[in-house]
């Protein structure tokens, strides 16, 4: 990924391109092929309670993540044969209801984000939930179709 | 890690759920969509009017295995969600990097 920027500026340097007045600008130029190159897009998708949805969204807000989307779901995982109290009523074996939160970040604030969620939504009891983590191969924004990481 | 995700019947829910537990699957996350695929939805009536139904609710369940089990865990879903008829559902399958389990900080297959 260097080795394509650096290959960026000596393509400019020389200028090479049709545009000689972009040479004089090349360290912005390098910048943004940069970016562009280095952009690796990761979805993470967390499975908490809902009693931990804002501090998890605070504590996001705080690590400088901006933007998530929330869905209830309902699901089950290793507690499934112990009842568990929820709002006053107990559930059984069943599907127990929770928030899946879905955050899209760049590659390099990945593990941050995953570590600022376990820490928001941790409460130590069995039931507080997964953290999946998967690679996006394209992110647009709607509205004006910028995609990759311009659209995060 | 693969994620399976299936977009199925609500009513066949419980049933694909004890198939997969009786799969040794251990968990699942289960989200109520809308959705349309090759049917683009139908014709309702109702009250005398006609409504177009275009997006018709679906259960989607999400489930997370360890590479071997993805295929175990795909037939197990299309045999016992599978009715024949049209609305049946669709299955994805991502890959998935990694798993935190949240009250343990373990990850990747412990977290399973």
């Amino acid at each position: 990924m260097w080795l394509s920027s650096v290959k960026f500026i000596n393509c400019q340097s020389r200028q090479d391109l049709q545009q000689p007045k972009l040479a004089s600008t090349g360290l912005i130029e390098v910048s943004l092929a940069r970016v562009h190159l280095a952009t690796i897009m990761k979805k993470i998708e967390a499975i908490i309670r809902h009693h931990k949805l804002d501090a998890v969204k605070e504590a996001l807000m705080g690590a400088g993540i901006q933007g998530m989307t929330v869905a209830e779901t309902r699901g089950y995982g290793g507690q499934h044969a112990s009842p568990e109290v929820y709002r006053g009523a107990e559930y059984a074996v069943d599907f127990l209801p929770r928030v899946k939160v879905e955050v899209l970040v760049d590659d390099h604030e990945c593990d941050a984000a995953v570590g600022v969620i376990a820490k928001a939504a941790r409460t130590g009891q069995v039931g507080d939930g997964r953290i999946m983590v998967s690679k996006i191969e394209e992110v647009v924004r709607v509205r004006t179709g910028e995609s990759g990481a311009s659209a995060l | 890690m693969k994620k399976v995700e299936a977009i199925i019947r609500h009513f066949k829910l419980e049933e694909v759920k004890d198939a997969l537990t009786e799969a040794g699957v251990t968990g699942m996350t289960v989200s109520e969509v809308r959705g349309f695929g090759r049917q683009k939805g139908h014709k309702e009536h109702y009250r005398g009017a006609e409504y177009s139904v275009d997006f018709l609710p679906k259960a989607k369940m999400e489930v997370v295995v360890g590479d071997h089990q993805a295929k175990l865990v795909i037939d197990t879903i299309i045999r016992t969600a599978r009715t024949g008829q049209i609305g049946d559902g669709k299955i994805f399958v991502t890959d998935l990097e990694e798993m935190v389990r949240i009250r343990t900080g373990e990850s990747g297959d412990e977290a399973l």
